[in-house]
């Protein structure tokens, strides 16, 4: 633009050249003075920024770990009931007829040998939790 | 010219020469930029803040100007759009137009030392003013700082046809204006 953009057109006067000299001063004044604010503001900044988003991310990674690992103990627990099923439906670990036929009468000595029974506990037992009605009648 | 203004880019650019090639450019060009805002946002003192804000702005970005265009143009941008966004908020801060805080402010350059003066210049302002924003920068660019198109057209980024068209639009509706008042 080198044309000259003043002509008879414009109704504005421009202002003094003391307006101008004086305009100068104010501005580069201001603008060495925001810089020397400017400068200390903008190191703690990056800073507080740093620190800022390694939060976010050891949150991010916090909530992650806490999630698979409630996820992981979700899949393995069992409540009684599935594990009673899988008890009883699973041939492989329930007892077949071929495991019943295969049990001797060896066998079943030494398994009560094995096992040592209290008597006063299976009064107990059987006292407490076994509904005798239903044994009685069937 | 453009050698020269290449050479006070690169300066500006510079971190070690940037302030002193900063002062340099605000004594160029201080003056064309004060009349170009003044003719948008009318009064002295609003112009004085719209001046400093735009070459602040200069300054902090600078570096990122990258030579698309001429730096003249980009920072008739920078203080066009300073201009516009200070009228607007100057607007919502006294919950008013755009139109009607220029009223105002035509009201009063009756006696503002910076302005000629008379029944006709403030009826051309009045009539200006009751333009919409684009056609009233065009007409004010053209018609009192006497801009080539090719200028307004970088500046503006408008092609030079479009501008023109709203220069001539512009000039039909204040004849009838001024034929009406």
């Amino acid at each position: 633009m080198q044309k000259d953009p003043f002509n008879n057109n414009q109704p504005f006067k421009m202002p003094s050249q003391e307006y101008f000299d004086d305009f100068s001063k104010r501005l580069l004044n201001k603008i060495e003075q925001d810089q020397n604010v400017q400068k200390p503001t903008i190191v703690k900044l990056k800073t507080k920024r740093k620190y800022y988003y390694m939060g976010i991310a050891a949150s991010i990674l916090l909530v992650l770990a806490l999630q698979i690992i409630q996820l992981s103990n979700s899949k393995n627990a069992f409540s009684n009931d599935e594990l009673q099923d899988y008890i009883q439906y699973d041939t492989h670990l329930g007892l077949s007829t071929e495991f019943i036929n295969s049990f001797d009468q060896e066998d079943i000595l030494e398994l009560e040998k094995n096992i040592r029974i209290n008597n006063q506990e299976l009064n107990d037992y059987v006292l407490t939790n076994l509904d005798l009605e239903y044994y009685l009648i069937d | 010219m453009n050698d020269n203004h290449d050479t006070l880019l690169k300066q500006l650019q510079d971190p070690l020469t940037k302030h002193t090639a900063f002062a340099q450019l605000v004594e160029l060009y201080q003056k064309r930029l004060y009349l170009h805002i003044r003719t948008i946002v009318l009064n002295h003192d609003d112009t004085d803040d719209v001046l400093q804000e735009t070459f602040i702005k200069i300054y902090q970005n600078i570096d990122s100007f990258k030579g698309e265009s001429q730096l003249f143009s980009w920072m008739y941008r920078i203080a066009t759009n300073q201009s516009l966004d200070f009228l607007k908020a100057k607007a919502k801060k006294n919950k008013i137009s755009n139109q009607e805080i220029n009223e105002i402010i035509i009201q009063d350059l009756q006696q503002d030392e910076y302005f000629d003066y008379s029944n006709a210049s403030i009826l051309l302002q009045k009539a200006v003013n009751a333009l919409p924003e684009k056609q009233q920068l065009v007409f004010k660019m053209k018609y009192f700082q006497d801009m080539d198109y090719q200028s307004m057209s970088d500046i503006l980024q408008t092609s030079v046809g479009a501008l023109k068209a709203s220069y001539h639009h512009a000039v039909k509706k204040i004849e009838h204006f001024l034929k009406d008042h």
